[in-house]
């Protein structure tokens, strides 16, 4: 996807040097989240510690970008900020990772009309949206 | 000391509350101070009694304990101060109760006030420093990510409602029966924002979509306002005007990745969560009370968003997983009913002031002091929020 020439408006990641291998692997089109390289636990969210041993190591995995549909909305009017009003109607949705994490994103690719194809347990595949030249934001489409 | 050992040593003697506004524009300080002078009224106690304060600083931005103490010339020995977020509310009461009971305060204020951005909040800067929690790696307190357009608790919440619906085929009238409900109850209170607006379950369906399965009316009111609480002994409060109503049962916030998310019960599979079917283990909070869910008089809980009714009933054990939905009807969460829950209105409809007023409207349900809307008989009542907080109060001996 290329980034589009009107400038974006919604809300950015905030990156700091702690979650900053996430986003420079989005710009790179590639999903990575941390394995911890002490007990193997795939990380999720994005964290400079283990939830399960605590430890601080870990090496940045290459996921699939595979995942199913979980729960999902389409939200019809933005009351947070202002600028999400102006792309209403949207698909959020929980994706569930092949690799066994559960994020929150993004559906695209279909429009109004098409909502009503969305299914729970669905196959999706991330797509990589370019929203500025420094962030990349992984979203997903029906596979 | 054990958990058990705070069991009814500890009551509350005086609630006050200000004006209840959408926009009242009044300076929260104010509004705090008169939630504060009622309820210093209403214990029949003076100013200069009261030797600890805390506070859960309101949403956007409330009363730091500093600049109220200087504001108002209490003088105070012992405070704390909490965040905006229903779950600090009984976290509030419990943390002046502990103090109370250990002799670091002998009476304790404990006050909330929230505004708006539309009404005197668009004065201040924005609460802590601008930061955005939906914007956290986290995610929000409610599990928001604000950069892929989830940056309202309550569109978090319906991804919560959508699934339960699917897995148990619950339909948007089940939903509606909260609204409705609450609704109904405001129209017995004359402080509720609502109060003389009636809604019928045709209302309730012909209202536009927010973030559906969630309309307009799932959603609680924003407002502005302030309440109040003074808390003691019960040996102190027998010099007091009202009767005590006692701190039977406690439970605190439980904190983890399977509860921490979108006012979902656990096991729902959002966020961070496992997704299961299980019962919940019993709630600890009955338990120390010595009390059972047939003996709860009136149910009091945090309905920022109509789904967190399902989510709470079965998190406490009410009814069993994807049961809520048609638990809550047939009138049996209306007053007269087999357990009315939220006979203030509810944050929906008397208005969202973090549950600090369903705790106030539970203290005066136990004193009988709630006219039309009494419950009648009212001896245990219960208050909780989906995070598994909750006290068990129970009507003075």
């Amino acid at each position: 996807m290329t980034t589009e020439a009107k400038p974006y408006k919604q809300p950015l990641p905030v990156v700091h040097p702690d979650n900053a291998g996430f986003w420079a692997a989005l710009k790179n089109h590639e999903l990575r989240l941390q394995r911890c390289t002490a007990c193997q636990t795939l990380r999720y969210p994005v964290s400079p510690v283990c939830h399960n041993c605590l430890s601080y190591e870990h090496e940045w995995e290459l996921l699939s970008g595979r995942g199913t549909l979980g729960s999902w909305i389409i939200v019809e009017q933005a009351t947070g900020n202002p600028a999400w009003q102006e792309v209403v109607p949207y698909v959020v949705a929980l994706v569930n990772l092949e690799e066994g994490p559960r994020i929150t994103s993004n559906v695209v690719g279909l429009e109004h009309a098409q909502f009503d194809q969305l299914k729970y347990g669905m196959p999706l595949a991330i797509v990589f949206d370019d929203v500025t030249p420094e962030i990349t934001l992984p979203k997903f489409r029906s596979a | 000391m054990a958990i058990n050992d705070l069991k009814d040593k500890v009551c509350i003697v005086g609630v006050g509350q200000s004006e209840f506004g959408r926009v009242l524009d009044v300076n929260p300080l104010r509004l705090q101070i008169d939630a504060m002078k009622n309820a210093i009224e209403d214990a029949g106690i003076t100013k200069d009694e009261i030797d600890g304060f805390v506070t859960a600083q309101g949403s956007p931005r409330g009363i730091d304990y500093d600049e109220f103490v200087a504001h108002t010339g209490l003088k105070i020995r012992w405070t704390n101060q909490f965040w905006a977020h229903g779950r600090w509310g009984s976290s509030s009461i419990v943390n002046a109760a502990m103090a109370v009971a250990n002799g670091l305060a002998d009476v304790v204020l404990v006050a909330n006030t929230t505004t708006t951005r539309r009404g005197y909040g668009r004065h201040f800067p924005e609460a802590h420093g601008g930061f955005n929690e939906s914007l956290r790696d986290t995610g929000g307190g409610h599990g928001e990510v604000g950069y892929h357009g989830l940056d309202t608790p309550g569109a978090a919440t319906s991804l919560v409602a959508r699934d339960y619906m699917r897995r148990y085929g619950a339909t948007s009238e089940e939903l509606g029966t909260v609204a409705v409900t609450f609704r109904k109850h405001a129209q017995l209170n004359p402080h509720a924002i609502m109060f003389g607006r009636p809604m019928t379950l045709d209302d309730y369906m012909e209202s536009r979509f927010i973030s559906p399965p969630f309309r307009l009316f799932d959603y609680c009111l924003t407002n502005e306002g302030a309440n109040a609480f003074i808390i003691t002994t019960p040996e102190r409060a027998k010099a007091m005007k009202k009767e005590p109503v006692y701190i039977t049962g406690i439970q605190g916030i439980q904190a983890d990745r399977d509860s921490y998310v979108m006012f979902a019960r656990p096991g729902m599979g959002v966020g961070f969560q496992r997704e299961y079917d299980t019962p919940p283990p019993r709630q600890k909070v009955y338990d120390m009370a010595g009390v059972d869910h047939k003996d709860i008089d009136a149910l009091y809980m945090y309905d920022s968003f109509s789904s967190n009714l399902w989510m709470l009933l079965e998190r406490y054990g009410f009814c069993k997983p994807g049961e809520a939905h048609e638990y809550i009807q047939g009138g049996r969460i209306e007053l007269g009913g087999e357990l009315p829950v939220n006979t203030n209105g509810g944050l929906m409809s008397e208005g969202h002031y973090s549950g600090f007023n369903h705790l106030v409207e539970a203290t005066r349900q136990l004193r009988g002091e709630c006219g039309e809307r009494q419950v009648q008989g009212a001896k245990i009542v219960q208050w909780a929020t989906t995070y598994g907080d909750s006290l068990i109060l129970t009507k003075g001996k």
